[in-house]
C-alpha cells in the first residue's frame, strides 16, 4: 500500500496557504482563506469552529470535492506524502479518494444508499481501488472490515439494507467503508453530530481505536469541544476561513489564547453571567463575502484594540507548537509585531 | 404465539431492525407485525391485494362501458333502411337483444365477458373480440415504439441535463419540455408529414409497411410523454444528486458514471416510473388520434369507425379489453416499484 518511502521529516499531510473561494452573484465568499497545517501519521487534528467558519470547505478542498462551478480552490498546496493533490488529474484524484484519503460523513442516516445492501456498498471501494473481482475475496474483506468496527453478526448485516439498521450501526458501517482500503488519512466530518449522546461516545472510541490500530492520520471536524477533548492530539480553531489558534490539546484547554477560543471554552463550561444566563458570544459570525482587512472577530471581541480593525494579525508562536493570530494575545505574551515566522508550521 | 421478527438472539430476545435486541414483552407491546426474514409472505399478500383491487376496477369499467354505449343512441336505427316498418324495426331490436331490459342486457354482457364471448360486431359480422385481436397488435407495436422513444429519450436527456445543469443538454431538454407541452401531438404529426414526407420525401406519409412507417407516428405518439418524462427525470435526478449518499459515493472515489447511473439514477427512478405508468394509458388512448392521422390500422382507427357506426359490441369490446389491459399494466408497475426499492418490498 505504501507509496514512496516517507522520510521521517516529511509529514503525512501538509496544507499550505489553502484558499477556496466561492464566486456567487453577491460577491466572492472567501470560505477558506489561507489555511495551513500539517499532520503526521498516528496524529489526530481537531478542526473546530462555528457553522460557516470554513471547516467543512477545508476538508472538501483536501479531497477536491468543492461544488462547481461556484467554488474554486484559488491557491495553495495540499501535499499528501509530498504529492500535491491539487495538481493531480481528476482521474488520479479519484484514485486517492476512498483509497488513501477516506471520509466518515456527517449523517449516517442519509449517507448510505437506501437501494443497495450494506455488502454491495462496501464492496465498491474494493472493486474500484483494489481491483478485487472474486466474490469470495470481496466478501471476506468486507466481513473483516465489519468485524473491525464491531458490527455483530456481520454475515447477516452484509445482506441488510440501510433502513434496517440503527444510526450508530450505520456510522460504524460508514467507518468500516472508510478504512477497508487501508487509507493513510481518515477524515471525519462531524462524525457524531447526528447521533444520540450514548452512541456518540461509542463512535468516538471506535474512531480512536481504528486510528491507533492502523496508525492513521486523522482529521476530525466538529463544533463540539467535548469531541475534540476525547480524540484529538492537536486542535486548530477556525474563524471566518482561517485558523486563528492551533495548539496541542492539553495546552489549548489550559491556556486558550485567542479571545474566540476563550469564548468557546467559556460557552462549553456552561459559565453563567450575573443574571444566570448561559454564556454566549455576542453577535453573529461574519459574512465571508464582506470581510474587512482587519481581524474578522474584532466586532465581537472583548479585547478589541484599534489595530485589530485595520490589520489582520500575523501568526505568532506562543510555544513550539502553539500558534495564535491575535494582536491582544501577542501583547499579553509580550511578542513584538516584527520578527515573526510566516506560515503556521507546527 | 410470537409474531415473526427479524430474528431471535441467544437469550431469546427479539432482534428488531433499527432498535437492536428487545425482550419478548416489549416486542408484543409494540404491536408490530414485521417479518423481514420471511419477506416473501407480505409480498404475496401485496400482490393478491393489488390483483383484488384490479378486479374491482375492471368490474367498474364494464358497467361504465355498457352504460356509455347505450347512451350513444339506438344502434338498430343505423342497421335498417329509413323506411322500414315498425315490425322490421322491432325484429332487428329483438335480434340484437336490445328489446330486453337494461339490467338483463348488462347481465348478458357480463356473462359474455366471463365466457370470452363479446358478441358479434354489427358491422363486420364477426365476433368482435376477433376483430379486436386482429387490429390490437398493430396498436401495441406502435405504442411500444412510442414508449421506447419517450422513455429512453426522456431519461437520457433528463439525466444529462441534471448532471450538466446549464449545458447544452440542459437547454435542449428545456426546449423539448416546452414544445412537448405546448404543441399538441396531432399538430406535430401533421407537421412531420408535411416536412419529412411531402417536402423531403424521406418517409412515407401513412400506413403500416416496414420499419420506416413507424418513425413518424412513433414520435408523434411519444411527443407529449417524452417532454413530461424529461422534466420529471431532470427534477428527480437533481433532488437525488444533492443527497448525502451521492456525496459519499463520490468520497469513495467511484467513477462519475457509477455515481450517476448506479447510485443516483435508480433512486430517481420511482417518480419517473410512476409518471410513465400514467403515460401508458396515453400511448393507447393517444392512438385514437395518431392512428387516424397516419392511417395506422390499429384499434385507435377501429374505435372511431365503430363509434360512428354505433357498433355496440365492438365499442364495448375495444374499450373494455384495452382498459383491462391498462389496469393490469398498472399492477405490474406497482410490483416493479417493490423490485426497485427494498423499502417498499420489505414494509
Amino acid at each position: 500500500m505504501s507509496r514512496a518511502p516517507s522520510t521521517q521529516s516529511r509529514h503525512l499531510l501538509e496544507v499550505k496557504d489553502l484558499r477556496t473561494h466561492f464566486f456567487t452573484r453577491n460577491g466572492v465568499a472567501k470560505a477558506v482563506d489561507g489555511v495551513s497545517f500539517s499532520l503526521d501519521r498516528g496524529q489526530t487534528l481537531g478542526l473546530v469552529g462555528e457553522s460557516g467558519s470554513g471547516k467543512t470547505v477545508t476538508l472538501m478542498s483536501i479531497v477536491r470535492l468543492i461544488p462547481k462551478p461556484a467554488g474554486r480552490i484559488v491557491s495553495g498546496e495540499v501535499l499528501l506524502e509530498g504529492r500535491d493533490l491539487l495538481k493531480l488529474s481528476d482521474r488520479d484524484m479519484r484514485e486517492v479518494r476512498g483509497a488513501e484519503i477516506s471520509v466518515v460523513t456527517q449523517d449516517p442516516m442519509t449517507s448510505l444508499n437506501p437501494l443497495y445492501t450494506i455488502g454491495n456498498q462496501m464492496e465498491e471501494p474494493l472493486r474500484y481501488h483494489q481491483h478485487i473481482r472474486s466474490h469470495s475475496e470481496l466478501r471476506s474483506h468486507v466481513l473483516d472490515a465489519l468485524k473491525k468496527v464491531g458490527i455483530p453478526v456481520p454475515e447477516r448485516r452484509m445482506k441488510s439494507y440501510p433502513h434496517q439498521l440503527s444510526g450508530g450501526q450505520r456510522q460504524r458501517i460508514v467507518t468500516a467503508m472508510a478504512i477497508e482500503c487501508q487509507p493513510s488519512l481518515l477524515i471525519a466530518d462531524e462524525p457524531t453530530t447526528a447521533l444520540d449522546v450514548t452512541v456518540q461516545i461509542q463512535i468516538l472510541r471506535l474512531l480512536r481505536e481504528v486510528q491507533k490500530e492502523m496508525n492513521l492520520g486523522m482529521i476530525v471536524v466538529t463544533h463540539d469541544l467535548a469531541v475534540v477533548a476525547r480524540v484529538c492530539d492537536v486542535v486548530a480553531v477556525m474563524y471566518a476561513g482561517r485558523i486563528v489558534e492551533k495548539a496541542p490539546i492539553v495546552e489549548m484547554f489550559e491556556k486558550p489564547s485567542h479571545p474566540y477560543t476563550q469564548a468557546l471554552m467559556k460557552a462549553v463550561e456552561g459559565e453563567r453571567d450575573a443574571t444566570g444566563r448561559l454564556y454566549t458570544i455576542e453577535g453573529q459570525p461574519p459574512d465571508v463575502r464582506r470581510l474587512s482587512p482587519g481581524c474578522p472577530f474584532a466586532p465581537r471581541c472583548p479585547k478589541v484594540m484599534d489595530i485589530c480593525r485595520g490589520e489582520y494579525p500575523p501568526v505568532a508562536s506562543l510555544s513550539s507548537q502553539h500558534t495564535v493570530s491575535c494582536w491582544a494575545a501577542m501583547k499579553e505574551n509580550g511578542i513584538e509585531h516584527i520578527g515573526l515566522a510566516p506560515g503556521v508550521a507546527s | 404465539m410470537a409474531p415473526p421478527a427479524l430474528g431471535v438472539d441467544r437469550t431469546h430476545r427479539i432482534l428488531v431492525p433499527a432498535f437492536g435486541a428487545i425482550s419478548r414483552e416489549s416486542w408484543h407491546a409494540t404491536g408490530l407485525r414485521w417479518d423481514v426474514r420471511g419477506c416473501k409472505a407480505p409480498m404475496t399478500t401485496y400482490i393478491m391485494s393489488r390483483l383484488g383491487q384490479a378486479a374491482i376496477t375492471i368490474l367498474g369499467i364494464s358497467l361504465v362501458v355498457f352504460a356509455l354505449a347505450r347512451l350513444s343512441g339506438d344502434a338498430s336505427a343505423l342497421l335498417i333502411p329509413p323506411d322500414a316498418t315498425a315490425d322490421q324495426k322491432a325484429d332487428t331490436r329483438t335480434r340484437l337483444g336490445l328489446d330486453k331490459p337494461l339490467p338483463v342486457q348488462y347481465g348478458i354482457f357480463l356473462k359474455g365477458i366471463a365466457t370470452g364471448d363479446f358478441g358479434k360486431s354489427f358491422r363486420f359480422g364477426e365476433p368482435s373480440l376477433k376483430v379486436f385481436w386482429q387490429r390490437f397488435p398493430n396498436t401495441l407495436q406502435l405504442a411500444a415504439v412510442a414508449a421506447f422513444i419517450a422513455l429512453s429519450g426522456g431519461i437520457l436527456i433528463g439525466v444529462l441535463s441534471a448532471v450538466k445543469a446549464g449545458g447544452l443538454a440542459d437547454r435542449i431538454s428545456s426546449l423539448i419540455a416546452l414544445l412537448g407541452q405546448a404543441v399538441p401531438s396531432f399538430l406535430i404529426g401533421i407537421l412531420m408529414i408535411v416536412f419529412f414526407s411531402v417536402e423531403l420525401g424521406w418517409l412515407p406519409t401513412s400506413g403500416k409497411a416496414g420499419p420506416k412507417t413507424y418513425i413518424m407516428p412513433g414520435i408523434a405518439l411519444a411527443w407529449y410523454s417524452m417532454a413530461a418524462l424529461t422534466r420529471m427525470t431532470k427534477s428527480s435526478m437533481l433532488d437525488v444528486m444533492d443527497t448525502d449518499y451521492i456525496r459519499l459515493a463520490r468520497l469513495k472515489g467511484l467513477p462519475e458514471r457509477t455515481v450517476i447511473w448506479k447510485h443516483a439514477f435508480r433512486n430517481a427512478l420511482v417518480p419517473i416510473l410512476t409518471l410513465f405508468s400514467l403515460q401508458l394509458i396515453f400511448f393507447i388512448s393517444g392512438s385514437v388520434i395518431i392512428e387516424n392521422i397516419f392511417a395506422w390500422p390499429g384499434i385507435g382507427q377501429l374505435t372511431v369507425q365503430a363509434i360512428f357506426s354505433r357498433d355496440y359490441p365492438l365499442v364495448q369490446t375495444i374499450v373494455f379489453v384495452t382498459s383491462s389491459i391498462l389496469v393490469l399494466l398498472n399492477v405490474a408497475v406497482d410490483l416493479l416499484y417493490a423490485f426497485i426499492d427494498p423499502r417498499i418490498r420489505l414494509s
